[in-house]
């Protein structure tokens, strides 16, 4: 029920909100009441993760030369983050092999071509030398490109379960990148299984562990906000339910707009009667702004909580990456 | 003969290796290769040049820039130093970015010789009295000194916050200061519907109607709509007239741009 009443308030405002403003035509008196000087103090930036590139690289015909003669130069070019460079050299033609597969893979890693960076890392055997790093690579590009699923598929499937079942150099990684991967799929017991795994006793994964802990109790604990709380916290007093999302500076230019205009509509009712044109239009004017009002602090929750998950995500999919710069030095 | 010439138009091979010249982007990463296998630092400055100037070929002149960053200036000649400084405000240009464009071709030391492109560079970055002296250098014939003179004489007038913020008081004032009048009478139309209202309500002693409505109304039609959004917009009218004179400038000096062309 209450998704549903959602649904049609959504339908009602004509338009999805977007990241940090209510939009449509439901939202316009509170956007008037956001752009004042008081409200503009609660605006802010989201980190979201990069848009991958679906557009793929053609490589050119399989050559006579051997990638592992220029790898050296490659590590050059990669660690002084010459990327045309790596890139053209890696569009070379060589001979077949799993180093070339996984150096071009890394390549369109950086390039964000993410669906065709997985496809190479994924060719790559993981008993070859570039083959864990490769997996944990694949994984980071699956996630990357918002295929949770498969990318939590690849870690859950059975060959790598019993390569981990006992421990290994690799077993804390795997925890964290599963646990990651529950976390982006909203999967709490999954979440609670791969966490228990967490040491915070590797130098490489510690802070993505605590980052990740620290998510993981926000993202399953009860205290997240509610947009029915702020809707009646801003129906009781005006501008409370956008103090309730977090968003102090449009609270208050709400409270002084609606009690303003109330007090204009009591001073008129008092003066010229509740049937005079301008009680009738003040009035108007307050319910407005009122109603205005109700409706922008339930969607600031709405848009407070999907903004604070956005960035929750793109934290976590940052953690799945940062340590394998790290293990894989 | 300058780097320029010799890196930018004349070697095509690497240690006797034949370079597509069709691909830039192949040829740099030859040159890097030679910046990555060679200990001698005269070896590297050169490929670092003719590195940056694939690039540039390849319309990659961030890149360019990034390269001729790596050179080490005090191991070259001042002539050489001169000439990497003149590219690098060349591509600076290119990029975009007037401010180091000019700072690049005044630090090479030779901006004097080039009067066309630091006359561009010069009025890009408000400096509009150097910028004319340059562009009358740059040119020979009277027809063409009288067009320079001709567009000088709608040099753009840099707007200031603080006048536009003080003529913003008196609607519409501020907007025609800023060559807005059409916006500024309906600016004006709005605060004196909003002034009147305030006072007709505080006149019939309906205080609160005055004072808070009044308020509000003027909040938006006075603060927000003329005072904050002509201070807003004062930088914003300055780019855009600068931008137009430059454009106007670089296009009828065309001729004499283009001193070591980057291409």
């Amino acid at each position: 029920m209450p998704r549903l009443i959602h649904i049609i308030i959504l339908l009602l405002a004509l338009s999805f909100p977007a990241q940090g403003q209510v939009r449509g035509i439901l939202g316009l008196p509170d956007r008037i009441m956001s752009s004042s000087r008081i409200g503009r103090v609660s605006a802010r930036v989201v980190p979201t993760i990069p848009v991958a590139d679906s557009s793929r690289i053609q490589f050119p015909e399989y050559g006579e030369r051997n990638i592992s003669e220029d790898y050296d130069f490659f590590n050059y070019l990669k660690d002084n983050d010459f990327r045309t460079d790596a890139k053209t050299l890696v569009l070379g033609s060589y001979a077949p092999s799993d180093t070339l597969d996984f150096l071009r893979a890394t390549v369109l890693f950086s390039d964000l071509k993410l669906a065709q960076a997985s496809e190479l890392f994924g060719r790559v055997p993981f008993d070859s030398p570039f083959g864990p790093e490769s997996f944990y690579y694949q994984v980071v590009s699956l996630t990357s490109a918002g295929e949770y699923d498969k990318a939590y598929g690849l870690l859950s499937s059975p060959s790598i379960r019993s390569r981990f079942s006992e421990g290994g150099p690799y077993a804390e990684l795997t925890a964290l990148q599963a646990a990651g991967l529950s976390l982006l799929r909203g999967k709490e017991d999954e979440w609670l299984r791969h966490s228990s795994s967490f040491t915070f006793g590797d130098y490489a994964l510690a802070e993505s562990e605590r980052v990740m802990s620290e998510i993981g109790q926000r993202r399953f604990s009860s205290k997240s906000k509610h947009a029915g709380v702020a809707a009646l916290a801003s129906a009781v007093i005006p501008g409370a339910g956008k103090v309730y999302a977090g968003r102090l500076g449009e609270g208050v230019a709400a409270f002084l707009t609606i009690g303003s205009l109330g007090a204009i509509t009591a001073e008129n009712w008092v003066r010229h009667g509740g049937k005079d044109w301008r009680t009738i239009l003040a009035g108007s004017l307050c319910a407005t702004f009122y109603l205005g009002n109700i409706y922008g602090s339930y969607m600031s929750v709405s848009i407070e909580n999907n903004d604070r998950i956005t960035a929750e995500n793109t934290a976590i999919v940052y953690h799945l990456h940062l340590p394998l710069r790290t293990v894989f030095r | 003969m300058s780097i320029i010439c010799i890196f930018l138009f004349v070697p095509f091979s690497v240690k006797g290796q034949e370079v597509d010249r069709d691909d830039p982007l192949e040829e740099a990463l030859r040159w890097e290769r030679v910046v990555y296998s060679s200990d001698d630092p005269v070896v590297v400055q050169d490929a670092l040049v003719s590195k940056a100037a694939c690039l540039a070929r390849s319309g990659s002149y961030g890149e360019a820039l990034r390269t001729l960053d790596r050179i080490r200036m005090y191991l070259l000649s001042p002539e050489d130093a001169s000439e990497i400084l003149m590219l690098k405000s060349l591509y600076s240009k290119k990029l975009g970015d007037y401010g180091a464009a000019l700072g690049f071709l005044e630090e090479s030391g030779s901006a004097e010789n080039h009067p066309a492109l630091y006359s561009v560079l010069l009025a890009a970055s408000r400096r509009f009295a150097e910028s004319h002296e340059q562009a009358l250098r740059s040119v020979s014939s009277q027809s063409e000194k009288a067009a320079v003179e001709s567009l000088f004489k709608k040099v753009p007038r840099i707007k200031k916050e603080g006048t536009a913020a003080a003529l913003s008081f008196i609607p519409p004032a501020g907007q025609i200061y800023l060559g807005r009048p059409w916006d500024g009478l309906l600016s004006m139309l709005l605060n004196v519907g909003a002034a009147g209202f305030t006072a007709f309500e505080i006149i019939g002693h309906d205080w609160v109607t005055g004072l808070l409505g009044g308020g509000l109304l003027l909040n938006e039609t006075f603060l927000k709509g003329n005072i904050s959004k002509n201070i807003a917009s004062v930088e914003d009218a300055n780019e855009l007239s600068v931008k137009r004179f430059s454009e106007s400038l670089e296009e009828l000096l065309k001729p004499g741009l283009n001193p070591g062309n980057p291409n």
